[in-house]
Parts: C-alpha cells; structure tokens; sequence
C-alpha cells in the first residue's frame, strides 16, 4: 500500500487530479481516533492491476469540519455516514443518523465513549 | 396526468428478508426516486473487536458478521494480521482457505439464485436448488466441521486438515453437482419466465457502474474487469486456473448468468486445489502482536471485502475496519431502480444478492 499524505484545505484538488474512474476504483474511507484528533483515510484500487492500492490521508482536529468527497465519488457518502456516526467528525453536507438511532450509543468507536 | 405514489419496501417485507428499508417514488408504476436506509440493527462488530476481543479471538467474532460468507470474513481478518505480525503461512493452508472461499462462493450464488427462480414464481426449482445448495453445505461440513459459521481459518493457517477420504467426497460430490448446475444453467439461460424476460431489466451500463463503484457479479455483469481474484497475490488464484467471468447487459439476466459461470469455475478451482494441494503443515507458531497498519482485500460472493487493521503491539487491536461488498453497492443499487417499474422491484432485488447481515455489520 502506498500511502501519501495530504491535508484537508488541499485534499479536494489533489482528489481532482488524482481520481480518475476509468483507472482506480474508490475502495472506501477510514477514520482512525489519534487521540488529538482524526486520520482520515481514502483507499483507492487500480484495476486491472496487481496489490496496487493508494491511501491518501490527512489529520484534522476533533471540531473541525473536513470536505464530502462525494461531489467527485457520488457512492462516497455511505462510507462518510458511518464515519460520521461512529466517530462523531463532521463532513460538510453529511448528516448524522444514517447508521446509529438517536438512542443507540453516540460515536462508538471515538475514544473514551 | 400522472399520478405520484411514495411506496416503502421494508425494513420487514416478504420480498426482502432483511432488514432494510427502500422508500421508491413512483409516477403510476415507474419507479422516478429511491431512498435507502441501511441503519436497523448496526451490532458494533469493529467496537467488540477493538475493545472486548483479543486479536487472537476476532477470526471467530468476524466469521459471525455473515453466515453467507463467514469463511472470507475471518481469512480477510486473519491474512491483514498476518502482515502485522510477521508469520509464514504454509502453502497447503493457503490452499485449503481458497478451497473454502470457493465452495463458499457455490452455496452463496446457489441462495442468490433460488431466491430469483422464487421470485419468478418457480417454487419446485427453488426447492431443487436449495436442495442443491445442502449439498455444497455438506462438503462444507466434512471440511470443517460447520454448515455455517465456519471456524476453520485461524492466524497462522487453518484449524484442520483434509485427508485423502475428505478429499474424495469433495471430487465426488462435484462429480454430482456439476451436471445438475448445468440443468440450472440451462434454465436460467433459456426460461422465457424465468430469465429472457429479465434481459434489459434492471441494467446498468459500464460506465455507470466504475462511477458508482460497483462490484462483483453486479459489475462484471456490466462488462466491468474488476475480480479481487485477478488483482492480488495472498491467495494462490494465479496457480489454480482462475479465469475472471465478465458479461454485457448489465441486467438482472446478464448478472444471474455471470454467477453460473463463476460456478463452473469454481468447480474447476476447487477439483485443481485438490489435484495440487501442497503437503506440509497446516498450522504455523504465532509469536508476537501485531504492530503497525495493514488491510486485504478478498473476493466474496458479492464482491471486493475488505479489512484494514492497526496494532500497537497489545493484545487488543486499535483500529479494524471493514468495508463490505453490499454496502458499496447501495449507491448502484439505488441507480438501476430508477426508471424501473416498481413490479420488476422483488427480482431486481433478488439479482442484487445483497447481505444485510455483512452490511450493519
């Protein structure tokens, strides 16, 4: 896996000129709770191609809000739900509730819940 | 004018036995809108196995995720830690998970397609092929012990081996089936009621189906190259004869048809398997905890599955995070539902194949 790292104000333009459909199939997204904050992770896999997968992340504080990838990968939204719900981020245009009930227990798999 | 129906299918209807709800807006029987809700019965999997499970223990708590799948649940678990922690995985173990994952693969689409021919109104088929489907579970059961819920696949290998009596039920029991599938076969490719009438319903062009990152026999049916199989180097595929199945249509009798011919093949990778398998040990020492980040990806019934793990050289794992092939396939789904009638709903449904269980996981 080659992992490259990015930040949240650049990730959308380096998404843009990297994502093409034709070429990489958008595996799904991932949030790791580092403690200071969140590592958020976007898997991509080439087709056609050999143990050839990308990871881009970047770091970003608990309160702060990060860009939807889903205007570039509409199928994103689902993965970005359930990051939402479990770990209590916030993805711009994304709604909490998509996988939790507002009487199950909040971000789950955020440290200290 | 036409008139505007909002109609709900599910979380419990008799065409969709599980839980999940679809909302479908309607203009007189042409479906213009649809909704998903995926979130009924979330069971915090990835939370017990990072907090209440060592990483020693999960292989048994994720093959409980899907009893379709249960055996690429706990080697896509177990081939990421096995990155992490630094085991050699003897040959005939790897052989005998891909045997596993293969026969797993014959009951998954045998469900797929007796939930289809039940669909259609064709109840003795249904019969036949669940019938057929017991089979394969059997063999299942000689392999290792479980119709369901395997707990074959450890860390460090496989919890038990075959020998040349096991093996022969196995070639036997294909011998059998094989020409009662392509009885199946010829149904499915030739029933006006059972599948020509299927042809151009429920489709999804290529295009839409990479933009919408479909998978498995939902994607190949659309003429997408994309088989986990062909595009990693964990399990032995490259030495086994596997040949990626793909089809054009994209509908619901271009998708059945993928699944017959993945059987066939699967058929010939399993009796290969057995022709070839290795000798030597099934079990290898694990020393160690697992440090450091990893992820698989592995070819279910219904697509790309995949696994990531983080370890910080502790008993509990820090992070597991899986990603599984209906809950990338929603988005699809939810496409191809447009601009269908809502009639067609029950076998474009039943087409999908999709697991519910694998999705709130």
């Amino acid at each position: 896996m080659q992992k490259i790292e990015t930040s949240p104000a650049n990730f959308m333009a380096d998404m843009e000129q990297f994502y093409d459909v034709s070429i990489w199939h958008f595996i799904t997204i991932n949030c790791l709770d580092t403690g200071e904050g969140f590592e958020v992770q976007y898997f991509f896999a080439k087709y056609d191609s050999f143990d050839e997968v990308v990871c881009y992340f970047f770091y970003s504080p608990y309160e702060a809000s990060i860009p939807s990838i889903a205007p570039l990968i509409p199928s994103a939204y689902l993965g970005e739900g359930e990051m939402v719900d479990m770990f209590g981020i916030q993805i711009d245009g994304i709604e909490k509730g998509m996988f939790l009930d507002a009487d199950s227990l909040q971000t789950p798999l955020r440290r200290g819940s | 004018m036409r008139k505007s129906i909002s109609i709900p299918l599910g979380s419990q209807h008799i065409a969709l036995l599980e839980p999940v709800r679809f909302r479908f807006e309607t203009q007189n029987e042409t479906i213009t809108n649809v909704e998903a809700d995926v979130g009924y019965v979330h069971r915090g999997v990835e939370r017990a196995c990072t907090s209440h499970f060592e990483f020693k223990q999960v292989p048994t708590v994720v093959a409980r995720v899907c009893g379709l799948c249960a055996i690429t649940h706990s080697l896509s678990y177990t081939l990421a830690v096995e990155q992490i922690i630094s085991v050699e995985i003897s040959s005939r173990a790897q052989y005998l998970r891909t045997l596993m994952v293969e026969l797993d693969r014959l009951h998954s689409h045998l469900l797929c397609l007796a939930h289809t021919a039940e669909n259609a109104g064709f109840e003795a088929l249904f019969m036949q092929i669940m019938g057929e489907r017991e089979l394969i579970m059997g063999l299942q059961e000689q392999i290792t012990g479980n119709r369901v819920q395997f707990d074959f696949v450890t860390i460090g290998g496989v919890n038990r081996d075959i020998d040349s009596q096991i093996a022969k039920t196995i070639l036997d029991g294909l011998e059998t089936f094989e020409p009662r599938l392509e009885e199946i076969r010829e149904l499915f490719e030739n029933n006006w009621s059972l599948s020509l009438k299927y042809k151009g319903v429920g489709a999804i062009s290529k295009e839409n189906a990479a933009k919408l990152n479909a998978l498995g026999p939902l994607a190949r049916a659309a003429g997408l190259r994309t088989d986990v199989r062909a595009e990693q180097s964990v399990l032995p595929y490259s030495e086994i004869g596997f040949e990626m199945v793909v089809a054009q249509g994209g509908d619901i009798y271009a998708r059945n048809h993928v699944r017959l011919l993945e059987m066939h093949q699967s058929i010939k990778m399993v009796r290969n398997i057995l022709e070839a398998l290795p000798e030597g040990e099934i079990l290898s020492k694990v020393r160690g905890k697992p440090e450091g980040e990893a992820l698989i990806r592995l070819e279910a019934p219904r697509g790309e599955l995949f696994y990531y793990v983080k370890g910080n050289k502790s008993t509990t794992l820090e992070r597991m995070r899986i990603k599984t092939p209906t809950f990338s396939g929603i988005p699809a789904m939810v496409e191809i539902f447009k601009g269908q009638e809502y009639g067609d709903v029950p076998a474009i449904l039943a087409s999908f194949d999709p697991c519910m269980s694998c999705t709130a996981k």
